[in-house]
């Protein structure tokens, strides 16, 4: 019993001093579960991890896959750079000018109420279902977090610090370059980062709904064929993705935001 | 002519519920600094101190009469004047350096040319930072933060410097030393200081003339000159009878407008 608790206090210390052993560990006890399901269900309904992975192989050669990445990645790209620099900038507007805010702020509440998806016909009738049809659709979802929190960001703005630039004889432009965007730059990078959920949803959703290519397209196709084994590539490739450029984005702001003191570490 | 005159200066303000009217913070105060002067504006709490501070920084209008410095009405933030405030308003996402630097950024509207950077440098050094050019507001403490505000308005080497409460938020200890520093500085650099604090003690101790203001709407009640000698030295200066007799003058006053409630 004792020695017991002595291993298992021992295993928790190794755990808490290396952070790369904990991931590996529950990395290997997740494929091992999945394959212990997967040998007692048919093939079908969930196959094995080396047939996944076998799979994974040959779309991977046969180019199928990476052309996928490749179609979905640059509407993915263009709608979410194309929405970051107009809704910073919307925000910024907006929160610097309450009077035009009162204009438009309900119509922004409305759009970000409504559910993308209900635009969908809309946006065939209008971009047709080609490329641009998912770049607008990419956009649509990402903009109004980004407008909604750059916005939040700007109306919280030090006053106090505000009229220390002015005092040291800081003009308009000046007080933005200096207080109001490095306060803003936390509130547009947790927007940034539903931006890009919500962009990512929104990709797969164009791709599924709208075009039939990339991506959306191979989920769709292997899922409704039955052929699991192959519908796993592209969604374990979603995923890496999605976590790669979120950390990309956590990096860049931790760059950015040096100067915060965290509360929790 | 004086360097900073207050000439029957008013200030309202809308008060809150709208139907109530306005609040007058100021009535018709007067009072003129003279240059190299230090003088420090007393009086009990909300009786328009910082409101006084603001209108003469030019941050905000003045209703009725005018300030005049060296002769000419304040209406904007002048180059000639910096301002140290209670709250300090440091920019977080700067480091030390840079906060400084903003001082002389704003007042030539430019990058620092390297002339610049060694002044920056040496603001820094004589308030005593040397070794924390490169931290963060968050990793120093309160008292080396205020040293940091004093160093961005000592920068810009100005005729007028305006201090709200500068060491308010401090503890005593760093306070005491803090305030030596400052008669050091101003005797060194020769300019006109315009102080405001609710601490008697710190006001005739600094101070050539201390003004003591009314409560709300503030006007100017007495004006006691300090004839203390200098370089004046925190503890015994405390000890002295001419102190003492002051701060007794000083309280009495303020302890009259309390009590007109």
């Amino acid at each position: 019993m004792t020695t017991l608790t002595r291993h298992w206090s021992a295993c928790l210390r190794v755990l808490k001093k290396s952070p790369y052993w904990a991931p590996l560990i529950s990395a290997v006890v997740l494929l091992m579960a999945w394959q212990l399901v997967s040998m007692s269900v048919s093939q079908v309904i969930l196959p094995a991890p080396a047939r996944v992975a076998t799979s994974f192989m040959a779309l991977t050669r046969s180019g199928e896959l990476p052309l996928a990445v490749l179609v979905t990645i640059w509407p993915f790209l263009e709608g979410l750079a194309l929405a970051f620099v107009v809704g910073v900038s919307a925000g910024l507007l907006l929160g610097l000018c309450p009077t035009l805010a009162r204009l438009v702020d309900p119509y922004i509440f409305i759009f970000w109420s409504t559910p993308n998806v209900a635009l969908l016909p809309l946006i065939i009738v209008w971009f047709g279902i080609g490329h641009v049809a998912q770049v607008v659709f990419v956009f649509l979802s990402a903009l109004f977090p980004l407008i909604i929190n750059t916005e939040a960001g700007v109306r919280q703005v030090e006053s106090s610090l505000v009229e220390v630039v002015r005092s040291l004889g800081g003009n308009k432009r000046e007080t933005l370059r200096i207080v109001v965007i490095p306060s803003t730059v936390p509130f547009i990078f947790s927007g940034l980062r539903i931006a890009i959920g919500r962009s990512i949803v929104g990709i797969i959703i164009a791709q599924l709904l709208i075009v039939a290519t990339g991506i959306g397209y191979m989920l769709q196709f292997y899922g409704e064929t039955l052929q699991l084994h192959k519908y796993f590539a592209p969604l374990i490739v979603t995923a890496l993705l999605a976590v790669a450029i979120n950390q990309v984005v956590g990096f860049v702001e931790r760059k950015l935001v040096r100067w915060k003191q965290q509360a929790f570490v | 002519m004086s360097k900073l005159e207050f000439r029957e200066v008013g200030k309202s303000f809308v008060s809150p519920d709208n139907n109530k009217g306005t609040l007058t913070v100021l009535d018709r105060l007067s009072l003129a600094v003279e240059e190299h002067e230090f003088v420090s504006v007393v009086g009990p709490s909300g009786c328009g101190k910082t409101t006084l501070l603001r209108m003469a920084a030019g941050l905000i209008p003045v209703d009725v009469g005018e300030i005049l410095l060296d002769g000419v009405a304040v209406t904007n933030p002048s180059p000639k004047v910096s301002m140290v405030f209670q709250n300090i308003g440091l920019m977080p996402w700067k480091t030390v350096w840079d906060n400084v630097a903003l001082g002389l950024e704003l007042l030539s509207h430019r990058s620092l040319s390297s002339g610049e950077g060694e002044k920056v440098g040496a603001s820094i050094e004589m308030v005593g930072l040397r070794g924390f050019e490169n931290y963060y507001p968050y990793q120093i403490s309160g008292g080396m933060q205020q040293r940091v505000g004093l160093a961005r308005a000592l920068v810009r080497k100005p005729d007028v410097l305006l201090m709200d409460e500068p060491f308010g938020a401090l503890d005593a200890q760093t306070r005491a030393i803090l305030q030596d520093e400052l008669l050091h500085l101003w005797r060194e650099r020769k300019c006109t200081i315009f102080f405001i604090t609710h601490d008697l003690d710190e006001a005739i101790y600094l101070s050539d003339r201390v003004a003591i203001v009314s409560r709300r709407p503030g006007r100017m009640k007495q004006v006691l000159k300090v004839d203390l000698p200098r370089p004046r030295y925190a503890y015994d200066v405390r000890a002295d009878p001419e102190f003492v007799r002051l701060r007794h003058l000083a309280w009495e006053s303020i302890k009259e407008e309390l009590s007109r409630l």
